[in-house]
């Protein structure tokens, strides 16, 4: 799956496992991602993400939001466990997680469905915005995102399209 | 923020808390480890409070506390 992966979409997934590593976390999920999609350097697809308000700051903002509505609803704040600073960063290479992985496998899938040889990053947040469930939906879905109007213009910014 | 009264929850909600726990638990850990170390706790007995061994506790946070102290204790932002 890897060699498949153009330039920008290999610099993607490096700046993912750092998008990991900055917020202190074991494992490569989905949100970091999207997260490392975000940055203005993933040029069209950072900007299709920009346009529906999911800058980096804007998606950071959204997972955070996820995040206190879902430890809310088991009566848990980050006050009452005295966490109000930034994680540590990790110091060790973050493992891959399940919805990481299964992002980037259907965004092969997706590739080649339009004929691509290659993963470019418009298929790798095509693969992201195809979770039903987990915590990228649900940050989505709480910042107020219309997904489906996202797909379609990530669809646009695919190369076959281009 | 909602307040605090009862919702009925979809198992959906219920699951995302639990990962939501899952990495609160892991930043908490890190949080409290590093507090310990600062505090002069030795790994052993940091270990032996998280119910885990001296190696795993020493390498999951032993480079991670360094770059802590290295980054001279600005973590109120």
């Amino acid at each position: 799956m890897f060699e498949r992966l153009d330039a920008a979409s290999s610099t993607a997934v490096v700046q993912a496992l750092e998008e990991a590593r900055l917020l202190g976390a074991g494992k490569l999920e989905a949100e970091h991602v999207l997260l490392a999609l975000s940055r203005p350097t993933t040029r069209d697809v950072g900007r299709v993400l920009a346009e529906a308000g999911l800058d980096h700051d804007g998606l950071r903002r959204a997972l955070d939001a996820e995040t206190e509505r879902s430890l809310e609803a088991a009566g848990v704040t980050l006050t009452s466990v005295g966490l109000l600073e930034r994680p540590l960063p990790a110091t060790s290479q973050p493992r891959w997680g399940a919805s990481a992985k299964r992002a980037l496998e259907q965004a092969l899938v997706i590739a080649k469905g339009h004929g691509d040889r290659r993963i470019h990053p418009a298929h790798i947040l095509l693969g992201v915005l195809s979770a039903g469930e987990g915590t990228v939906p649900r940050a989505l879905a709480g910042a107020g995102i219309d997904t489906a109007a996202l797909i379609a213009t990530a669809e646009a910014a695919l190369p076959s399209q281009g | 923020m909602t307040s605090g009264e009862q919702q009925p929850q979809d198992p959906g909600d219920g699951l995302a808390a639990v990962v939501a726990l899952r990495q609160l638990a892991d930043r908490l850990e890190a949080s409290e480890v590093e507090r310990a170390v600062r505090d002069g706790w030795t790994w052993n007995r940091i270990a032996e409070a998280l119910g885990v061994t001296r190696q795993a506790v020493h390498k999951k946070y032993a480079k991670r506390v360094a770059a802590g102290n290295n980054r001279g204790r600005s973590r109120d932002v």
